[in-house]
């Protein structure tokens, strides 16, 4: 039976390169899918990814399980800084990616990865609570999450009033929190 | 300031989607400091969130990342393993470090954009990214833990502070909002039998700052900030801007 995440961040903490190979193998498919998702760039979302596994090498103690799964953790931690570098890299370089925008991923392909049972089985959950969302609640979602952008942001965009989107935002979110409890 | 579950709610849900515009950042952050700890509505409707947060990342196509990244993570790992690992043992030897809570990112970004922003620095506020991450998401979830404890910083003025810890480990968060411009320093100060010891002085930016201190709360019998005419400060010497007593083991 393959080791649970807190067994193997137990070994992690005994500096186990091994356990640690495990979890990355566990979780970079997903950890990777997400950055690149949000920065369309591949090399951006390799050292995003990279650094969030070097934290959980570094600090593995500030995992605790009693809080929540470490799935929440690690891929909570891809997330924030693959938006703090979309954000970072739309300043510095806006004019260019306008012009030459990189080819962004399919959000409809099939993912050709083979994971563990568990976490399938958790991605198509999501994807079924995502599913039940209304469309106007999952753009604003996905704009927010996968696109890094603010509600201020998301309104100027879409030219929905801003006050709207914030009820969006929420209500998805909303949904989700009890889909997925 | 008297808060409402649903705004805070709808706060929180932003806030830890990272997509919050500045001003409602602050809110976020105050409420964090302000309500949160002491609500237990709040608390578990923010670890739901939390939660949520993470999973959205599996609407994302699961995509292999190059051979080059798991490469590189071994190569990273084994150096690691060789060298010493950072104490983190003893308040002697805590380590601690400051960051802003609420419209951090969009800070981060105008500090990014500072034309005055020298590369090296960049590369510092980066390298300073990457723990506050960790921390801050440590910290969010010590609010939810079974054993969290928060005590409230009291003062006169329009500074708020807490203490939050889990009781039994050795690591607290100090948090502050309303924090005024200083003309010297904040500092931090942990006193038992009449003693001090400072973990270090308090950098806020946009009045907000958090500090992870490696130290057990029990320890204590007092935390305080005062403002300093500097953070080199071997003991404090102005009044105290907020203040309390730490509950005994």
């Amino acid at each position: 039976m393959a080791e649970t995440d807190p067994e193997l961040l137990g070994r992690i903490r005994e500096r186990d390169a091994l356990a640690f190979e495990t979890l990355y193998r566990r979780y970079a498919p997903a950890a990777y899918g997400l950055a690149l998702r949000v920065l369309r760039q591949p090399l951006l979302a390799q050292e995003i990814v990279q650094e969030a596994f070097l934290t959980v090498w570094n600090a593995p103690e500030t995992f605790d399980p009693s809080r929540g799964p470490f799935r929440s953790f690690l891929l909570s931690l891809v997330h924030h800084r693959a938006v703090d570098a979309v954000r970072r890299e739309e300043r510095l370089r806006e004019r260019e990616r306008r012009a030459n925008p990189p080819p962004v991923p399919d959000e409809d392909v099939m993912d050709v990865v083979a994971e563990e049972v568990d976490l399938a089985d958790r991605r198509r959950t999501v994807r079924e609570a995502m599913a039940v969302l209304s469309p106007e609640q999952r753009e604003a979602l996905e704009l927010m999450y996968f696109r890094g952008w603010s509600h201020a942001r998301i309104a100027k965009e879409t030219g929905i009033p801003i006050g709207t989107v914030k009820s969006r935002v929420w209500a998805a979110m909303r949904r989700l929190r009890e889909a997925l409890a | 300031m008297t808060w409402e579950h649903d705004r805070v709610d709808e706060l929180l849900a932003g806030y830890v989607l990272g997509g919050l515009d500045p001003e409602d950042a602050e809110l976020a952050s105050r409420a964090l400091v302000e309500h949160v700890p002491e609500c237990e509505r709040c608390r578990r409707s923010l670890e739901g969130y939390r939660v949520v947060s993470g999973d959205i990342a599996l609407a994302a196509a699961a995509t292999m990342p190059p051979e080059t990244l798991g490469a590189s993570l071994a190569r990273a790992t084994e150096g690691a393993a060789r060298r010493p690992r950072r104490s983190w043992i003893g308040a002697a030897a805590a380590a601690v470090a400051v960051l802003a809570l609420g419209g951090w990112n969009a800070l981060l970004v105008d500090r990014v954009g500072d034309a005055e922003t020298e590369q090296a620095a960049l590369l510092g506020q980066l390298d300073r990214t990457q723990t506050q991450q960790v921390w801050l998401t440590d910290a969010l979830s010590s609010m939810t833990h079974p054993k969290s404890s928060v005590v409230p910083l009291k003062g006169t003025g329009p500074t708020r502070a807490l203490v939050l810890y889990v009781r039994g480990e050795d690591r607290l968060y100090v948090i502050g909002s309303g924090l005024p411009e200083p003309d010297g320093s904040y500092v931090l100060w942990f006193m038992r039998d009449g003693s001090a010891w400072t973990p270090g002085p308090l950098q806020p930016i946009k009045g907000a700052a958090i500090v992870r201190v490696e130290t057990d709360a029990s320890d204590w019998e007092h935390v305080l900030v005062t403002e300093e005419p500097s953070a080199d400060t071997p003991t404090p010497t102005a009044s105290p801007i907020v203040a309390s007593t730490l509950p005994p083991k």
